[in-house]
């Protein structure tokens, strides 16, 4: 059964209301995800009148109308979606008891790097992804891989560097995805603010 | 799928927020920089490398490159590459800025000219090549004057002179600015040219906002509680919602919409500056978004990010609200108060405890040289907070801003 706590429901009731003030009339939320388990990210969005879709699954939930796609129902049916306003955060935050959510963290349990897919990995990171960012003194080590999910760590250049982001998105996620197929993400676990000497530095 | 081209300069501040923002809306991304980036050869395709300044090869490029790979849209991520983003836009038959009003927002000089000509308030202004006489230009300017060079942005080279003597010193200075090798190449023209404009007293606003299709939809409006009457123009803090009466808000908004209207721009992010002195007048129109990672304090409808926002409207995806979220919220470019090299930093940790704070993000490393304005074109790193109102969140800034101790040594400058 799909939860909304009190406080997340006064939120929408108070975001759906400013909504209504701008002549928008507002049905419920719609609950959608994207992503491939377990990297799951959800999204919430308004449903405006005679904006229903063929097919949604709709739950009311603490007074509020949740529509889904009948396809995601099933695996949406348990969620609880709560609001956080904390000094780390603020918004809605949706947990999903049929997902064990990742933490860019590595595993505290020991690294297994005599799998098949970690060699694989390893591989694609000596002989091509390693030499590549050296010449920017950077430097990408596999820590683990689990739940089909490799965990890295840069440093050197690459870490702090402001363009990081577009070596692992854009580079390294893909060689590795290409090389090993069954890898379903890749989570940088870098504390990219510790990084001294990164080759990109933001600036006007 | 979608396919999105981002041009992200490799000094941008937006890499991470613009990125994730094209990941979490499982969009197909290409990323265009002005250097090239390491995995380019063993991953073909996703990534470009782009000379921004050199516009016609880098427009081939692109076409080049989309005879395989149909591109959907092109957004710049800062200004660096906004008029590329429009000439590529074109070539590509995509929706886009005029390229001229890119341009005029680009340049200062073009931007006064344009602003009144259409009659909207603006600094009076004058531009002088930095061959022309410094004491004919001296005498000939009225005081006080603020004098800036055209082409550069954050207030880099922006000096104020109430006298014949402080602008002879603050042109020569901003000369030197402009003879920086790296301004000069990418100036082109742009490098040998000195706006000088009156000063308008009054508090300084800044204004987000969003254009479809001509009409503008303000995003935030910022009130800047510290003081800018120079003699450099160091941005500090941004609190939204504006404490200003919602009649002056809205005269705020009508006055950007019509230099948005006046200068031709009509699609995506558009980043204003204005000062209120008996009405506002338009000192900067950008087509581009807040810089630095300013955008963090901005969260639309149910928790979309500034980002996403500009990502969805550039793919004409639909955007559920761009209502802000209902908190006053803030953030503080931390401002360098020296040259030297940055030693050591202290009181992050106290800093972040504050009440009301919700991050303190360092840009700065250790042992990297800092230069304050007006040369410099970095800040320390950001503080962001939010809270019930504007008050209480600028006095979390300031309060986690006082936490923070910089050691910067100057021996080694």
């Amino acid at each position: 059964m799909i939860e909304i706590t009190e406080i997340a429901q006064k939120r929408i009731t108070t975001l759906m209301r400013d909504q209504e003030d701008q002549g928008n009339i507002i049905e419920g939320v719609r609950l959608t995800y994207s992503g491939i388990l377990p990297t799951i990210e959800y999204r919430l969005a308004f449903v405006e009148t005679r904006q229903e879709e063929a097919g949604d699954i709709v739950v009311t939930a603490n007074g509020i109308k949740v529509f889904m796609e009948k396809r995601n129902a099933g695996f949406l049916s348990d969620v609880r979606i709560d609001f956080i306003e904390s000094l780390q955060q603020t918004g809605f935050k949706v947990d999903n008891p049929k997902v064990v959510m990742p933490t860019t963290v590595a595993p505290q349990s020991p690294p297994t790097l005599d799998t098949p897919q970690a060699i694989a990995i390893k591989k694609v990171l000596d002989s091509e992804i390693n030499p590549a960012i050296s010449s920017h003194g950077g430097y990408i080590k596999l820590l683990d891989v689990k739940e089909q999910i490799a965990y890295i760590q840069m440093s050197g250049g690459c870490q702090g560097c402001g363009m990081a982001d577009v070596t692992l998105k854009q580079g390294v996620v893909v060689a590795i995805k290409k090389s090993v197929p069954e890898i379903i993400d890749v989570l940088d676990t870098t504390d990219h603010g510790s990084g001294n000497n990164p080759y990109f530095t933001p600036g006007k | 799928m979608s396919c999105i081209l981002l041009l992200i300069p490799t000094t941008s501040y937006r890499t991470s927020d613009f990125v994730t923002a094209a990941y979490k809306l499982g969009v197909e991304l290409i990323v265009a920089s002005n250097e090239r980036q390491t995995l380019e050869e063993i991953v073909p395709g996703h990534t470009l490398t782009l000379d921004f300044y050199n516009l016609d090869e880098s427009v081939n490029k692109v076409v080049s490159f989309a005879k395989e790979r149909l591109i959907d849209a092109v957004v710049s991520t800062d200004e660096d590459a906004v008029i590329l983003a429009a000439m590529i836009s074109e070539a590509l038959g995509l929706p886009h800025n005029p390229i001229a009003a890119t341009e005029t927002t680009k340049y200062k000089d073009r931007l006064r000219t344009v602003l009144t000509r259409a009659s909207i308030p603006t600094p009076m202004a004058h531009c002088f090549s930095t061959t022309d006489s410094l004491d004919e230009t001296a005498q000939g300017v009225s005081y006080p004057c603020v004098l800036k060079p055209i082409h550069l942005s954050a207030s880099r080279g922006v000096i104020r002179a109430d006298t014949q003597e402080e602008f002879k010193i603050a042109f020569l200075r901003i000369i030197k600015i402009l003879s920086d090798p790296e301004v000069k190449r990418l100036g082109k023209e742009a490098a040998k040219k000195i706006l000088v404009e009156s000063f308008i007293a009054g508090e300084e606003v800044a204004l987000e906002g969003l254009l479809q299709n001509g009409k503008l939809t303000v995003l935030a409006l910022f009130d800047k509680p510290d003081p800018l009457n120079g003699p450099f123009f160091e941005e500090t803090i941004y609190v939204t919602p504006s404490r200003l009466s919602l009649m002056v808000q809205e005269k705020i908004a009508v006055c950007t919409e019509q230099a948005c209207f006046a200068i031709g721009l009509t699609e995506g992010p558009v980043h204003a500056e204005l000062r209120i002195n008996g009405g506002p007048f338009v000192l900067e129109v950008a087509a581009r978004s807040i810089g630095g990672i300013c955008s963090r304090t901005l969260k639309f409808g149910l928790g979309v990010s500034l980002e996403e926002v500009i990502v969805r409207h550039a793919l004409k995806m639909p955007i559920d609200s761009l209502q802000r979220q209902q908190a006053a919220s803030g953030v503080m470019m931390i401002p360098i108060p020296h040259a030297g090299r940055l030693a050591n930093i202290e009181g992050v940790d106290e800093a972040s405890k504050v009440a009301g704070i919700e991050g303190v993000t360092i840009m700065i490393r250790r042992t990297q040289k800092v230069i304050p304005l007006p040369e410099g074109r970095r800040y320390l790193g950001f503080i962001f907070a939010r809270g019930e109102n504007p008050s209480d969140v600028e006095a979390a800034l300031r309060k986690a801003h006082r936490a923070l101790k910089f050691t910067i040594d100057e021996e080694c400058s």
